[in-house]
This record gives C-alpha cells, sequence and structure tokens, in this order.
C-alpha cells in the first residue's frame, strides 16, 4: 500500500520554523530578568498550542491515510479493508502517545496553577516543575516518533530550554 | 534579543503563516495546520509581552480551565466505513463476482420480459435496500461511552451489511444483462 507523506512543512517554511526555535530559546533562556513563573507559562502556552496542532495533524493525517487505503483502486475490497484496519491500528498507537502526553501536560499545568495559588512560591514546587517538564520532552518525543512512523510530521517543540536552570 | 523584538518575530511569523495558509502552499491538508500553528506563535507572543505577574497568573489560570485536546479516531472510523461502503455500491470495482446459474429461455419456459422485469425488480428494491441500510449506518457519538473498539466494530459490521447486498445487486445485474439479449 502506497502512503504519500504529509504534514511535512513545504522546504520554503523550514528556515522559518528553525527560526522560531533560534528565537524562542534565544527568549526563554536568555533571562531578561523574566521570572521562573513567566517562563513556565511560555512554556505551558507553547505545549498548549503544539498539543493541539498535534491533535489536528493526527486525526487528519490518520483520516487521510485509512480512507486512501480503503479506496485504493489496486486491491479488492477485502484487501482494502485490512489495509485501512491496518492503518487505523497505527494511528492509535499515535492516539495512545497523544493521550499519555496530554494527560502529562495537564499534571503540569495544575502544579503551575498550584505554585501561582501559593503566594509563598515555595522553591520545591518550581523544582517539581522542572522535573514535570523534563518529564514532557520524552513523551513529546515519543509521540514525535511514532506519528513520523506513519508519516505525519508533528510540529518541532524546541526543548531545549526547558532543561535550562 | 528583546522582549518586544521577539514578540514583534513571533506576531509576524503568525501573521505569514496565515498568509501561507490562505495561498494554501502545501496542499489543503497542510491548511488545517497553520493556522493552528500562527495562533500558537500569538499566543506566544502574548506571553513574552506581558510584563505583569497578574497577566502572568491571569494567562496560567486561562490555561488551567482549557483541558489539552485529546486526539480520537472517531472520525477516521466513520470515514473508512463510509469509503468501503461506496466502493461496494459503486459498479465497476474490480472485486470479481462469481457467475450465477442462469435461467434458459426457451418456448415452453416463463418468457423473457416477465423475467427481465423479474430481475430489474428485484435490483432496484436492493438499490432501495442499499440506500436504507447505509442511512442506519452507526455515528461515533452513540458508542463512544462503550470506549474501547465499540464503535470500530459497529462500523465493520455496517460495512459488512453493505457488502453482502451489493454482492446480491451484483448477481441480480449479472442475470439482468443476459436477459437484456432476450427482450
Amino acid at each position: 500500500m502506497h502512503v504519500r507523506p504529509q504534514f511535512s512543512p513545504p522546504a520554503a517554511l523550514m528556515p522559518i520554523l528553525v527560526g522560531i526555535g533560534v528565537a524562542l530559546a534565544s527568549a526563554l533562556s536568555s533571562g531578561c530578568g523574566a521570572s521562573a513563573l513567566q517562563t513556565h507559562a511560555r512554556i505551558a502556552v507553547m505545549l498548549h498550542g503544539a498539543n493541539d496542532a498535534a491533535v489536528r495533524a493526527i486525526e487528519t493525517g490518520c483520516e487521510h491515510r485509512a480512507v486512501a487505503a480503503a479506496r485504493d483502486p489496486d486491491v479488492s475490497y477485502d484487501e482494502a479493508s485490512a489495509n485501512a484496519q491496518r492503518v487505523l491500528a497505527r494511528c492509535q498507537r499515535v492516539v495512545d502517545a497523544q493521550h499519555a502526553f496530554s494527560a502529562a501536560y495537564e499534571v503540569y499545568v495544575a502544579q503551575l496553577l498550584a505554585v501561582v495559588d501559593d503566594d509563598n512560591h515555595q522553591p520545591s514546587a518550581f523544582t517539581r516543575l522542572r522535573a514535570l517538564l523534563a518529564g514532557l520532552a520524552p513523551l513529546y518525543a515519543d509521540l514525535a516518533r511514532v506519528a513520523a512512523d506513519l508519516g505525519i510530521h508533528l510540529p518541532t517543540v524546541p526543548f531545549a530550554p526547558v532543561g535550562a536552570p | 534579543m528583546s522582549r518586544d523584538a521577539v514578540k514583534n518575530l513571533l506576531a509576524g511569523v503568525a501573521t505569514s503563516l496565515d498568509q501561507l495558509a490562505l495561498v494554501d502552499a502545501g496542499g489543503p491538508n497542510v491548511a488545517r495546520v497553520f493556522p493552528v500553528v500562527a495562533e500558537l506563535f500569538r499566543a506566544i507572543a502574548t506571553v513574552v509581552g506581558t510584563h505583569g505577574v497578574e497577566a502572568v497568573q491571569k494567562a496560567i489560570r486561562d490555561l488551567a480551565k482549557t483541558p489539552a485536546k485529546r486526539a480520537n479516531l472517531e472520525n477516521a472510523e466513520a470515514a473508512v466505513a463510509s469509503a468501503l461502503a461506496d466502493r461496494r455500491r459503486s459498479r465497476g470495482t474490480c472485486d470479481r463476482v462469481a457467475p450465477v446459474q442462469l435461467p434458459t429461455v426457451h418456448s415452453n419456459g416463463t418468457s423473457p420480459d416477465v423475467l427481465f422485469d423479474q430481475v430489474i425488480d428485484a435490483a432496484d428494491a436492493v438499490r432501495h435496500a442499499i440506500d436504507a441500510v447505509d442511512a442506519a449506518g452507526p455515528n461515533g457519538r452513540d458508542y463512544y461511552l462503550q470506549g474501547g473498539s465499540a464503535f470500530r466494530v459497529a462500523a465493520e459490521e455496517h460495512a459488512s451489511r453493505i457488502h453482502r447486498l451489493a454482492s446480491v445487486l451484483q448477481e441480480l445485474e449479472q442475470s439482468a444483462e443476459y436477459l437484456a439479449d432476450y427482450v
């Protein structure tokens, strides 16, 4: 079954997207007097948008691939049906990875909200925030990997500044 | 890089992505994604440009109120079921139907006009049945509470029902084509 890759940014866009990553890395790691809370707020907003974009890319990409398999005129009905179900099964792995990421992200945001609600801003709370954030990077990497296996390329998230103190 | 410079850069990128989506630079599917990315960078620009602690706290509270989206495959499963049903309904698929046993038309048998009309009427009735069964196809909203693969199973069963009816229709059409030579 031939599956055409999708959602790869057009070549002309790549310099722009790379530039965005560099700009974010500069903004987040330079300090510039920004509080730790503000840094986490920026990252949380970024991850929220990345999650939304990932959901849309996964749902649209999976639908396109599964329907293309179901309509493949070069194979019999039964074979096309089986191929489409295979695509959906592989998509389910991507969906599971996305659910794992979004669940971990919500824990991170909940901890961020707890810090906001605690006027004392305990240092241990920020330690926990950094730990939660560090756990999000491999989850997103895993999500991006299984999506890429299916030919669905998710937005690049510049996690590099996350590890910065 | 100053805060304002970063904010302006990100807002500019968001606008560029919007424009790219408008001209559909990467095809229709890319156009669906880039407005989301543009919105993401616009949101980052807003937070980057935020100076007050209260504004940051508000941004965090707003985030906490908005549950992170979860992907689901219900639309994809429904689209596959529909594509398979369309495929079975349409003529000219590459699936081969076994030849049916055809009647012998002769002077002491049923007249070919009657045989032909019977087969045509039966085929029309099966076409109506296919449309009716297709209209009764499953919808994800009626199955998601069961979780797991409930909707997928229902969609497969639906496609199978269409498949079986379409097989009957193709057999009748074989007979009609044969009998058409006698009427």
